[in-house]
């Protein structure tokens, strides 16, 4: 019989030192919760891919628009017949995918900014209303957040796209309409509460006007929720973006976006999938990093979240 | 409202004061299932500079009744009167005059200060609110200086108005609740419940620091509690309310030497007393307090009152004054 060694993490004197430790630090006695380790790798990820949009003309080694079609469909360097000249290879075109993948992450990140603002912003301020306000007004706001929810979101960007034609404007209003019922809803859900408390109460004793207390009193109350809903919305809206760029209804070629490079590389996925899976890989990892980020700040500061 | 002749001028005036919440089911087409008397005729005076302890177990009333006189709720019918005006229906200028008039201190310390305004600020509100209303914009050195005067008015360090309230104990943030309570120099003040969430060492500096201010400012109180000792320190005058009615209203002193309404009789056996020997007599409650929305008959103390009487469920007892400035609403003493 084999001898069974001991793992040496069960022996408390010496904590195992492995270099796993140093991005996902061990629990410190008394400190936060397992769920509470500060997330290292979806933070570096998602400073990356930040770093990569804001700083693209640098970075990028070619122009992601520009074509040269003697080197097209080259694989990624590693790989037997890859260039050293493109290290993520190229497309039909003979665009390099790194490029195009560090300006795709402009377009991207520039669409959840803005999509997030505007229908974020939108959501909250009728959740703040409707919560605070309450009655027919309440009623009236719901019933739109819950229409809202009817619409075929796709079908509607798809409308919108014929109707205002593609670009960045179209795309952002599309997704804000997708977004800000689902942020008026929990928004509302929390003025509900927070209005029971009696610093609204007295507030009112004080003589605040309504619109005073919903902008003192309860918005700075709800902006750690807000901002909780923020973080898990990137991915929904980065995800958006790209399907929408997929089917065409999105930002227009050549604009290099990560959803319209998977549409372009779909139909050589057999020859050349490293056209259509390295954009696909992208939007993965940043959507799982958001996602992972956003889950740790939603423990951090609002436990009662956690159903969504 | 034979219970209002002790004074001619009271600085406040609650007469008639009735609030019935409708009970419904749907939502488009609510059907009214009845109404829930929380206040069901309810008449007393706060004189200026005197405290009125107002008594009873939960769901008695007397929170709504509180809430009535904050102007938080409307009667459904009564009115208040402050100096002999109406305080309902009051819109623009005269709500916040009156709202400068009276304030209020609530019993949870943890809920009622704004966890993301620092005390300062929530201290100065009611200056800021009243000047933005008046002048366009407060003296922001003259507000200042009074939150300094105000936070040692309370017993707490000039400096603490940059602290944001988590950094306060629960004694002190009702400290920092009073000063804001204080702040536009009131008339009035609610205190619904503000000891009864305090650790039993720390209620004694608080109800002391609430005599050492209506000492100093001259100011009435309207102590809303269910804790007879905090009556019994602090009021001027009792009332004893039960579900929504007042059944008793006297002098705290002679409220407290002689007791007549069976249910205060209940309410005081419920207390300790000091000495385990201590002759007292004791009446003990059975059953629930009946149902608001459906409360018994006549006297509505009936339905658990020892000594009742076969026409106590046919007629209800009026108040009746008893001894000078004693009034009790009880058959027993017709």
């Amino acid at each position: 019989m084999a001898v069974v060694e001991r793992p040496s993490s069960t022996d408390p004197v010496a904590p195992r030192l492995s270099l796993w430790r140093l991005v996902w630090p061990a629990r410190i006695p008394g400190g936060f919760r397992r769920t509470s380790r500060v997330p290292w790798i979806p933070i570096a990820i998602i400073s990356a891919i930040v770093v990569m949009a804001l700083f693209a003309p640098l970075l990028a080694p070619y122009s992601p628009i520009d074509q040269t079609l003697r080197d097209k469909l080259l694989p990624p360097a590693w790989m037997a017949g890859g260039s050293d000249k493109y290290f993520l290879g190229t497309d039909a075109f003979g665009r390099d995918i790194l490029s195009r993948l560090i300006y795709g992450a402009r377009v991207s990140l520039m669409v959840a900014l803005l999509a997030l603002t505007a229908g974020g912003g939108v959501g909250l301020a009728v959740g703040i209303v409707a919560g605070y306000v309450g009655g027919a007004v309440d009623s009236v706001l719901m019933r739109l957040v819950d229409a809202a929810f009817t619409f075929p979101a796709i079908l509607f960007a798809l409308l919108l796209a014929v109707t205002m034609g593609q670009g960045l404007g179209t795309l952002v209003t599309a997704i804000s309409l997708l977004l800000w019922a689902s942020f008026a809803r929990v928004i509302r859900g929390e003025v509900l509460s927070l209005r029971q408390r009696d610093f609204v109460a007295l507030a009112r004793v004080r003589g605040c006007s309504a619109p005073r207390i919903m902008l003192t009193h309860i918005l700075p109350n709800v902006l750690n929720t807000f901002m909780v809903l923020v973080t898990l919305n990137i991915g929904v809206v980065i995800i958006a973006e790209a399907t929408l760029s997929f089917l065409g209804a999105g930002i227009p070629p050549p604009t290099p976006t990560w959803g319209l490079m998977i549409s372009e590389g779909r139909g050589r996925i057999a020859d050349a999938w490293w056209v259509a899976l390295i954009p696909g890989i992208a939007i993965t990892l940043m959507v799982l990093s958001v996602n992972l980020f956003g889950d740790w700040l939603r423990d951090r500061l609002d436990p009662r979240l956690r159903q969504l | 409202m034979s219970a209002n002749t002790r004074d001619a001028a009271p600085l406040l005036r609650v007469e008639g004061l009735r609030k019935h919440f409708a009970l419904t089911k749907g939502i488009l087409f609510a059907k009214t299932l009845g109404h829930i008397k929380a206040v069901d005729d309810v008449s007393f005076d706060i004189r200026a500079g005197e405290t009125l302890g107002l008594v009873g177990e939960s769901g008695c009333g007397k929170t709504t009744t509180s809430r009535m006189i904050l102007n938080l709720e409307d009667p459904t019918e009564g009115r208040i009167l402050l100096d002999g005006e109406p305080i309902h229906g009051l819109r623009g200028e005269a709500l916040s005059a009156y709202r400068a008039r009276v304030q209020a201190v609530f019993q949870d310390p943890w809920s009622s200060l704004n966890p993301r305004m620092k005390v300062g600020r929530t201290i100065a509100e009611s200056l800021i609110v009243n000047a933005s209303r008046n002048r366009g914009r407060g003296d922001r050195a003259q507000i200042d200086a009074r939150v300094r005067e105000l936070l040692l008015q309370v017993g707490l360090r000039p400096e603490q108005a940059q602290q944001y309230p988590h950094e306060f104990s629960g004694g002190q943030r009702q400290r920092v609740a009073l000063a804001a309570a204080l702040a536009s120099r009131p008339k009035l003040i609610v205190l619904d419940e503000p000891v009864s969430a305090l650790d039993v060492s720390i209620r004694a500096q608080m109800m002391n620091l609430l005599k050492d201010i209506q000492a100093q400012d001259d100011v009435a109180y309207l102590l809303v509690a269910h804790d007879l000792a905090t009556v019994r320190h602090m009021a001027d005058h009792t009332v004893v309310m039960y579900l929504g009615k007042i059944v008793e209203q006297a002098p705290t002193a002679s409220l407290f030497d002689d007791v007549r309404h069976p249910y205060t009789k209940a309410l005081f056996s419920a207390v300790l007393v000091a000495w385990p020997g201590q002759a007292a007599e004791e009446i003990e409650l059975r059953g629930e307090v009946p149902s608001p929305l459906d409360p018994p008959s006549g006297c509505r103390f009936h339905t658990r009152c020892p000594y009742v009487m076969p026409h106590c469920s046919q007629r209800e007892p009026a108040l009746r004054e008893v001894s000078p400035g004693h009034f009790v609403a009880c058959h027993l003493f017709e």
